[in-house]
């Protein structure tokens, strides 16, 4: 069947159109998913607590210290090649340190301390969900990692089971692996050769949880994604909130190549960043088949670095008159033959163009490259004489394209250097690399890092799993959610609730707060899963409100202290006040219930009929009476 | 030694350890490389690198498979760097051992000393671009915490040779943290005319890691023993917590404070000599030092030492015939890291609750020790700080019974100098005398405060 590209159109209709074009067992598609699940636990190796409920340390008031990291030998006598390219970069990393969540471990100044005990005991209960095979000894690896993220310069995991499965819709799909493994540092913010992390965040134990290369299609990832995440939180020890959980996803169809997506943040785009990953490949395929209708063989002998600053001094472009004020140059490359390719949409308001800019980011400090095949004069503002002066520069023919980089001369050597072997490897097809997912497109990170990258963590012995570790496993496994909904059910929920309630990553606090306070089961889901909700919607900061607040909430209804309809009201200054003591709050904005007998003085201190006194008094004192309880009152009367 | 099952499988499929093989363990199967059995883990079990890298353990199950598979990955031996000759300044480099010095087997996670220099270099390229090595030599690969005096002797002359040599700018020394300070002062007071900078250096991390703090360490203590003109003995190490700029501390003010830290190493009652920074800048900090001579000198190495000393706590509840059973096994000099300002129990502070066994005072054993031609110097566990002989009454008791506090020296220096000064002195006055000459910068007559926990 033919594969139509479309050049430009990114309109759902014709995402729709390309979905029915392309067959993705034709294409020999595959696809895996990983996840990764931060538990709720203390850290992995040391006694520090992540607590993502707790204010934001101001940057300002955190420690830092500076590091340099370099590249190591693998196992197999060679850098890494992630590695050695990181190094390129000769990067200077800044860690900020908040006391509160980091101790000397993460800062790489003291050795690990034993596995957390909770986090593998959770890792061994979740392999038995999925009934996976538990290993007899457990491992500690190191895994290399330097781009900054982790502070020692690998990463601390550990394979606990093989050999799960999971059934889908679309039938059971295997999960090779479960290991688990240290949360990275957080970055901040890049400047140009400096990375700033913060490191409360590393050491938090991650649960990784791997399936094989057999989803069907993203409807199929994204079904995977969510009934994995959802037995996850079942556990009861998984944390909640933003970036608590990852997803990277793993494509490639057969003619192309592996690709690693990393950082999925909404599962609903799983099915169109895999589409547009697809597409992305086929589009490379497409390039390369042309470039060879081209005859155009590119190699090293085409590398031509030219300085061009000195064309420029007249010029329009303010990018470049801000460049030469600040005394940087302008450098250009040829591209012989390559007129027009830049323009190829390899994914929805994603050229090839823009394509190769993702790599020269990777690569250097530069923030993006101009080329010909963009409006330079519209874009940037070049003028006609420049532009020929450029052409006639790079000595180029009519079917050329020149790249542009503007910058320090060490800057553009290594992002024309950068673009050029992305543009020779245009030849070869789709390169394995590493992307970071962003909304429905992928952008390039890295390249796919070898093997040579594990190796055993010597300050750790390994863990032996005992017999009746994994039987514990076996019997800790968290209620299935159909006898969990049974539950509610029976509590008396109603099936759109019940249902609602297990599905929602509140549903272990749903329960505690039924536990803890005598309020109906009832008005506690419907405040979780809608009052809380629109609250939110309105601007309040509902994370504000803990566990032990919205227990003494519900306590303060069932004792009939406030009424039904002051709930939400209450919980909307909790949000603002969060440490206010609740009794006094109430009592001074006015929304204690009223007693039977003030309700008595006030019926009889109005005129008129039942329901004129009714409405007087709802309207009058809405929050502080229940209905139904005022409606008997006055009908006793 | 395996289990006799995993013995009589592995025989039987002539398997050997780094073989690739698929296991059968009940319903799943396992290929990977078969790694050697390490004490770790229990004898019934098998430990394999899986292709996804991870390590595992495996235990023998009734049942249980191995089969060979195919040829395994040819593990590459650790790279080497050969030395290049360069225009650069030159300095000899020595490898002593210390974690510096270590690689690790990826296979299995086992730490190994046996490294070269060759091997060393190729972790730290940089060193190249910043001296010239003109002569490398591994002396030994020793874990300092196993240092003793012979490796002291063999190293001051090794390092008298190296300095002798005119082309050499200086010497850099790699050598394990744990006992860093007691190997820089006892080279300090073995090294004799010492007319140039010697550098040890070492790691806190393992090389085998990307956050290795040896590298930068070792370029400072390359620009130390190249550019400084300070002649003396100095550990380079971590100013911080950061990559960011190295100490000079010198080699008999500087003591390991911290057991795990890359900034563990600090000059106490003393400034350090230099900040030195990776670009080669060099901030002297301490305007008392050697200057490198003008003219050419010939370094020597004095390695006579006294082996039969000891150092001991003092501490509430100590009891003196600690002293007595060393003086009575014929030991030559002690010397006792007392509490704040060289106090040791007497009974006589004053002041008694008249809980005080007088039996436990240590003026006795001190003076018996002292009559017995044995030397008791007295310096202080606060390590910060000048000693006394005379601000409290039993300090000079002490005094009087022939302790001898010496100043502001830290307790292991004092004891590496008290073993080169009784080797040579002939009489307790004149190791007295020695004892308390400020011979290589170990005591600072003037503490204006600014040294204190910095």
């Amino acid at each position: 069947m033919g594969i139509e590209l479309e050049q430009s159109n990114n309109s759902p209709s014709s995402i729709q159109k390309r979905r029915i074009i392309m067959d993705y067992v034709d294409l020999g598609f595959k696809c895996g998913i990983e996840i990764h699940q931060r538990l709720n636990t203390r850290k992995l190796f040391c006694e520090c607590f992540f607590d993502p409920g707790k204010g934001e340390t101001p940057l300002g008031a955190m420690r830092k210290i500076t590091r340099r990291l370099r590249p190591v030998v693998g196992e197999l006598g060679k850098v890494d090649p992630a590695a050695a390219f990181e190094a390129l970069r000769k990067r200077k990393f800044t860690y900020l340190i908040d006391e509160d969540a980091v101790c000397a471990i993460e800062a790489d100044e003291e050795p690990p301390h034993q596995l957390n005990v909770e986090a593998l005991k959770t890792a061994l209960v979740f392999s038995r969900m999925l009934s996976s095979r538990i290993l007899d000894d457990v491992f500690v690896m190191r895994k290399t990692v330097i781009d900054g993220s982790a502070v020692s310069g690998f990463q601390r995991t550990a394979l606990v089971a093989v050999n799960g499965t999971l059934s889908t819709s679309k039938g059971i799909i295997r999960i090779p692996t479960i290991a688990i493994e240290e949360e990275s540092s957080g970055i901040l913010e890049k400047k140009g050769d400096e990375t700033v992390y913060r490191l409360d965040r590393q050491g938090i134990p991650l649960l990784e949880v791997a399936t094989g290369p057999t989803l069907k299609d993203g409807a199929h990832a994204m079904e995977a994604a969510e009934l994995i995440g959802q037995m996850l939180r079942s556990t009861g020890k998984v944390q909640r909130g933003l970036g608590s959980i990852r997803q990277d996803l793993n494509v490639s169809i057969s003619q192309g190549a592996r690709v690693e997506i990393k950082g999925v943040q909404e599962l609903r785009l799983i099915p169109e960043l895999i589409e547009n990953e697809v597409q992305r490949q086929i589009g490379l395929l497409k390039i390369r088949s042309e470039l060879q209708s081209r005859h155009m063989l590119l190699g090293e002998e085409h590398f031509g670095l030219h300085d061009l600053t000195r064309l420029f001094g007249n010029t329009s472009c303010k990018l470049i008159q801000g460049a030469l004020a600040r005394k940087e140059s302008v450098f250009a490359i040829k591209l012989p033959s390559f007129l027009g390719l830049f323009k190829t949409q390899l994914m929805p308001s994603h050229s090839l163009g823009a394509e190769i800019a993702g790599y020269v980011g990777a690569a250097s400090p530069a923030k993006g490259i101009i080329h010909s095949d963009e409006g330079l004069k519209e874009k940037y503002g070049f003028g006609e004489g420049e532009i020929a002066a450029i052409r006639k520069s790079l000595h180029m023919q009519e079917t050329d394209l020149f790249i542009l980089c503007i910058g320090s001369e060490d800057t553009c050597k290594a992002a024309l250097q950068a673009a050029f072997e992305r543009c020779m490897l245009l030849q070869k097809g789709v390169p394995e690399e590493t992307r970071r997912a962003e909304g429905a497109i992928s952008i390039f990170m890295r390249p796919l890092p070898g093997s040579a990258r594990m190796y055993p963590e010597t300050d750790l012995g390994p863990i032996t799993i005992s017999k009746e570790m994994v039987e514990d496993a076996e019997k800790s496994r968290p209620e299935p959610t159909e006898a969990k909904k049974e539950k509610y059910l029976k509590w008396g929920l109603n099936l759109q609730l019940a249902e609602k309630m297990v599905r929602s990553p509140n549903w272990d606090l749903f329960e505690k707060l039924v536990v803890a306070s005598k309020a109906p089961p009832q008005l506690i889901a419907v405040t979780l899963l809608e009052s809380l909700v629109s609250i939110k919607r309105e601007g309040f900061a509902t994370t504000e409100l803990s566990e032990k607040t919205l227990a003494l909430v519900f306590t303060f209804y069932s004792d009939s202290k406030i009424t039904k309809a002051a709930i939400p009201e209450l919980m909307k200054l909790l949000c603002k006040y969060p440490t206010k003591s609740i009794p006094e709050f109430v009592a001074q904005n006015g929304l204690s219930k009223l007693s039977s007998k003030e309700l008595i003085a006030l019926i009889s201190n109005l005129e008129g009929t039942k329901e004129k006194k009714f409405a007087e008094i709802m309207r009058a004192h809405r929050l502080r009476v229940e209905a139904q309880e005022l409606q008997k009152l006055l009908e006793g009367n | 030694m395996y289990s006799r099952e995993i013995e009589r499988l592995l025989n039987a499929g002539k398997i050997l350890d780094g073989d690739s093989v698929e296991v059968q363990q009940g319903n799943s199967s396992y290929g990977g490389i078969l790694l050697p059995r390490t004490g770790e883990v229990p004898e019934d079990v098998l430990t394999l690198k899986l292709d996804n890298g991870y390590n595992i353990g495996l235990k023998f199950v009734p049942g249980l498979k191995i089969t060979k598979r195919g040829s395994p990955a040819k593990l590459a031996g650790i790279p080497r760097l050969k030395i290049v000759k360069s225009s650069l300044p030159s300095i000899a480099l020595i490898i002593s051992g210390g974690t510096i010095g270590t690689h690790i087997d990826y296979r299995t996670g086992g730490v190994f000393m046996s490294r070269d220099a060759e091997e060393l270099l190729s972790t730290v390229p940089e060193l190249q671009q910043v001296v010239n090595i003109k002569t490398l030599q591994t002396l030994f690969q020793t874990a300092s915490e196993d240092f003793s005096v012979e490796n002291w002797q063999k190293m001051a002359q090794e390092i008298a040779k190296a300095a002798s040599e005119p082309e050499n700018r200086g010497v850099i020394v790699t050598h394990g943290t744990d006992v860093m300070h007691y190997t820089s002062a006892a080279m300090a007071f073995m090294l004799q005319n010492l007319a140039k900078p010697i550098a040890i250096v070492g790691a806190q991390r393992s090389p085998d890691r990307g956050s290795f703090d040896g590298t930068l360490n070792l370029i400072c203590g390359a620009y130390y023993a190249s550019l400084s003109d300070v002649a003396e003995v100095a550990v380079v190490m971590h100013g911080s917590s950061s990559d960011e700029f190295c100490y000079a501390h010198r080699g008999t003010k500087v003591r390991k404070m911290h057991t795990t830290r890359r900034d563990a190493f600090r000059s106490i009652n003393d400034r350090p000599l230099a900040k030195i920074y990776p670009d080669g800048k060099i901030e002297p900090l301490n305007p008392v030092f050697n200057k490198r001579p003008s003219e050419p000198q010939k370094t020597s190495a004095d390695t006579s030492f006294e082996k039969r000393i000891a150092m001991l706590k003092i501490y509430p509840n100590a009891n003196p015939e600690i002293l007595d059973f060393l003086v009575d096994r014929g030991y030559r000099g002690v010397v006792l890291e007392a509490t704040a300002l060289g106090h040791v129990p007497t009974g006589e502070s004053g002041t008694n609750s008249g809980f005080f066994d007088p039996k436990m005072s240590w003026l006795p054993s001190v003076r018996n020790a002292v009559d017995k031609g044995v030397f008791v110097a007295v310096a202080s566990q606060a390590l910060y700080g000048r000693t006394s002989s005379t601000v409290y009454r039993n300090l000079r008791l002490l005094r009087d019974a022939g302790g001898v506090a010496l100043e502001d020296m830290l307790p292991e220096t004092a004891y590496v100098k008290l073993g080169w000064v009784l080797a040579h002195s002939k009489s307790a006055e004149e190791t007295k005398k020695l004892m308390l000459s400020n011979l290589r910068g170990e005591i600072n007559p003037r503490l204006t405060g600014d040294e204190f926990l910095q």
